[in-house]
Order: structure tokens, then sequence, then C-alpha cells
């Protein structure tokens, strides 16, 4: 990048599976006052703000309008993109590049439980002429896209089984997560069918929460903060559109976006060179097909690699420590931002009892969700 | 929380109900229109060909998505093809459960980038990944150049 940038401040909610205490932008507005306070900065200081969100997830057309004054960003510069929190980073990342701001604020929130008929806002994002007339529930393009990604690279569904395992046993060691769980693979293997192989517990329950961060330009950063957390690498690409030409068994979006990132940030053998990994698991075999596209696991392999141990907490890179979208909960636009926050924590040496050991570069993936082939990935770190 | 005041009680939490019908006519376009008006006459499939670097693709296109060439070529191709993948759906749109799987394949034609998204009805000992497959089509008269004119897709 053209200048270096950081994170200096984050603010974040915590994660529910309802908030009726609060509203949308209560739920910001607490997200906000927390990453200003941090960042030791008044929103007026901010020199422009930034949301990502998706209209029919928030129930308001041209929601862009709805979004400046939980941030104290009336009369100010404000944008919203209806992309993950990931990608309107990058887009932060560019703003300062320009030399035009030295202090951008980026929010992502989730209201999930505002909407009554997720399965309806869900199935309106599918092709209207060549799939939504099937009337089947979206959640079949997941179970289109595991079957053939589990045949064609052998993994299995235990192997998914192991990702749920470990997310939701590591989502019992952040007080931020809302569906932590102790369960075994049985458990999984057993819960009620969504669309074959896809079950019950392979899917992310929704969850309810925002964060704020406060990027700022290298001079900046050193002024405000003793523990700026750099972003070395940002990208994001959109795959292949139409499902019915997609491979499945790897995910294009993650490939390009992993190849670009690690090219800018300088890392050349991920395994080696990242000390952690937050992978977009809205799906369990999710994680492990973006760990074989990224890169940091051979294709075929990453079920393994669960398997025996290597990404969990403790192992050679540990993959979701935070608990993923499994365990934390999928919060939509807000699921890349849940992952940076965790990313940052980990690389202050903040993270509580879930800290990995000497933590300094971490990777973040998102992933915009059925039936998208659109995903992102930030490398962070605090050297 | 952030705030000066917090509710205190599950008696106090409110919420305001909103609902608000949103309807959609979606143009087919040039291909799309192409595409079920030659399902709907004369019960075939079509493919665009791009005439630069020579993919087909089915859905057909109006450009390449390889190179960007713009499309006016379309052939005709088999009905028959080779399941890529499927799934048993155990829900609908919204959400409700079925008593039994709809079972849902994306099919693959020779030669041809893409494919079709479509229901099988299919053996479940038949159902694997690679069998051929064929759609069975609505008869001339039922058909209205939709989605639908296709039932689904069989075993050969």
């Amino acid at each position: 990048m053209k200048e270096r940038v950081a994170i200096v401040g984050i603010g974040v909610t915590g994660f529910s599976s309802v908030s009726p205490s609060i509203s949308f932008k209560e739920l910001t507005y607490t997200a906000a006052v927390k990453a200003y306070h941090e960042a030791g900065l008044h929103p007026k200081e901010i020199d422009s703000f930034i949301t990502a969100s998706e209209d029919f997830m928030e129930g308001y057309s041209i929601f862009d309008e709805y979004v400046p004054d939980q941030m104290g960003a009336v009369m100010r510069p404000v944008q919203t993109v209806t992309a993950d929190f990931i990608q309107a980073l990058g887009i932060g990342c560019m703003m300062i590049n320009t030399g035009r701001f030295r202090t951008i604020a980026v929010e992502a929130h989730s209201k999930a439980s505002n909407v009554k008929t997720l399965n309806e806002v869900k199935a309106f994002a599918l092709d209207p002429v060549y799939i939504r007339p099937l009337k089947e529930n979206a959640d079949f393009l997941a179970g289109l896209e595991m079957k053939r990604f589990l045949e064609e690279t052998g993994n299995t569904e235990e192997q998914c089984a192991e990702v749920i395992v470990k997310n939701k046993a590591n989502a019992l060691n952040n007080p931020y997560a809302a569906h932590a769980a102790s369960l075994t693979i049985d458990d999984v293997l057993s819960s009620p069918p969504i669309s074959l192989p896809l079950k019950e517990l392979d899917a992310a329950k929704p969850a309810d929460g925002a964060i704020m961060i406060v990027l700022a330009s290298e001079k900046e950063a050193k002024a405000l903060c003793k523990k700026p957390i750099w972003i070395r690498g940002i990208s994001w690409f959109s795959g292949q559109g139409n499902p019915w030409c997609r491979d499945f068994a790897y995910a294009d979006y993650a490939q390009l976006a992993a190849q670009k990132a690690f090219a800018m940030a300088g890392i050349a053998n991920p395994l080696k060179d990242l000390d952690f990994a937050e992978i977009c698991d809205e799906y369990s075999y999710k994680e492990l097909q973006h760990l074989e596209s990224i890169g940091i696991a051979r294709k075929g392999e990453a079920g393994f690699l669960t398997q025996t141990g290597v990404t969990k907490l403790g192992g050679l890179l540990p993959v979701n420590v935070s608990g993923g979208s499994l365990g934390v909960g999928h919060t939509y636009e807000a699921s890349g931002g849940m992952k940076v926050v965790e990313a940052v924590m980990q690389l202050r040496h903040e993270a509580g009892i879930r800290q990995i050991p000497n933590a300094k570069t971490g990777l973040v993936q998102s992933w915009r969700g059925v039936p998208t082939a659109t995903g992102a990935i930030a490398i962070l770190s605090n050297e | 929380m952030s705030f000066k005041e917090t509710i205190q009680s599950n008696i106090q939490l409110s919420y305001f109900e909103g609902q608000i019908p949103v309807n959609y006519q979606y143009t087919l376009g040039v291909a799309g229109n192409k595409f079920f008006e030659t399902l709907k006459q004369k019960g075939e499939f079509i493919a665009s060909v791009c005439s630069h670097c020579g993919v087909k693709t089915i859905y057909p296109l109006i450009y390449c998505e390889e190179c960007f060439n713009p499309i006016d070529t379309y052939v005709s191709i088999e009905l028959e093809g080779e399941l890529y993948s499927f799934t048993k759906c155990y829900r609908d749109y919204q959400g409700n459960t079925y008593d039994e799987p709809h079972v849902i394949g994306l099919i693959r034609f020779d030669g041809i980038k893409g494919g079709i998204i479509h229901r099988l009805n299919i053996n479940e000992k038949d159902l694997k990944l690679g069998i051929r497959v064929k759609a069975k089509l609505k008869p001339t008269n039922k058909r209205t150049g939709g989605l639908d004119d296709i039932v689904c897709f069989e075993k050969v």
C-alpha cells in the first residue's frame, strides 16, 4: 500500500440471538462510542465514515440515509457499501491512501432478529428467472455445493462436523459469542436435514451485534495508538456469479483474493507465515473449502488438518479461535468485522484465555453468503 | 452499553410491525427470451456460441463471459447431460419443511459451459454424481416459456 494504514480503535457490542431492548441505531451507537473511546477521537475528528450493509437485511431501501446519526456522522461525508465489512475496510484503506483522509470509521451491524421472513429474504437473492421458480430454500445452493465439494475433494461429512465441534467449543472461550456449545460429532451428524448433505448444525445461526473500527494513516496511528494493528494486505474478488457455472469444489473468489492479499503482504507460505486465520465458516464445509482455496491446505486435505488438530487453538495454524460464524453467530455483512475484531484482539495480545502466544500476523476472510461468489481477505499484523 | 438509560424490564420491551409488498416483472432479455421461446416452441435447449473464443454457454448470453465478445449465434443442444451435483432439499423458500425431500441437481451438458439447476426424479439407488440424465418437458400445449416448462431431469 502507498501509505501504511492501521486499526487504532475497535468497538464491538458482543453478539446475541436477539436484542429486543435496543434498536439497530442504538446497537451501532454502542459500538461507535467504544471505538472512538479507544481511538481517543471525537467523531468530529474522523474524516469520513463507511457502513457495510444490505438493504433487505435492514428492512429499508436506500439504507444509506439511516446510518449517519448513530455514528456521529451527521453533516459529514458518509457512504454505505453493499458488501461485507472487509470490503468496506478495503475502501477505507484506499481512501487513506489518497492522502485526503487521515482517519476513517468503518461500521457494520446485524439486526437479523428484526427480519421476520429471513427465509424469503435469502430466497429473494436467488436468480428470479433461472433458480427462484423452483421455490426451494436458498440453503439448497449450499447443499448442492457441499455435495460436489465433498465428492471431488474427498473431505467428509464427519470432517465438516469436526469444524462445527471445534468452532463452537472455541466460542466457549469468547464472551462475545452467541452460539457457543460443547457438541459431539454425533450431535452434528444426527441434526435434522436442511438440504443434504447440509444439516441443521452445519449452518451458522444468525446473531445481532455491531462493530465499529477506526482506521488511521501511519502518521496518525503512531500518534494516536500504542498498539496499532497494520493492514498489510487487503483484497476482494467476485468469482463466477451464475451458480450454474460454478465449480463448487473450490472458491474462486477466495483464491483470487488470497493471491492478491498475500502478494501485498509478502506472505509466501501461509501455513508458516501466519499465526492464525479467521475463515468464513457460515456453513461448516465452507471453512474447509476456503482453507483449500486460499492455499492454507492442499486440495482434499483441509478436513484431515482439522481432524488432526492443526487448526485448533494450540495447533500449527489455529482457525476461527473466535468461534467463527458457527460459534459467534452469522452477522451477515458484519461477518468479516467480527473476524477483524478477533484478529485485532489477538494481535494486541488482549484475547484472554483464547490468546495465541506471540501472535504477529493473522488472516481474516469473508464471503457474502448464498447465493454469492464474492469474498474478501485481509492480512493484519502488529509489526 | 453506552446509554444513560436502559430498558430494565421485559414488560417495557416494544416493537413496531412493518411490511410492504414488493412485486416485479423481470424481463428475460434477448438471450433469455430466445432460450425460453425455443424451449416452448421446439422443446429444445439452446446455448450461446462465442465467435471469438468458441465457448458455448448455457444459459445463453448476448456476450461472452470469457472474452466479453458480443454474441449473436445460438445452437440447439441435447436435452441429455451429466449430473454434476445434487442435494436433498427439506425446506421451501419460506422455511416450511417437506415430508419427502425434493431432490435438486446441477446438470452439465457435453462441451458446454454452465448448466441447468432443476428438480430430479431419480431412484435413490441410481442417484450418483456423473450419471446421465435427460430433461422431461411439459407437453407443447402446456408450456408457457419459463423454467417450469422443464418438469424434471430423469436417469437415461
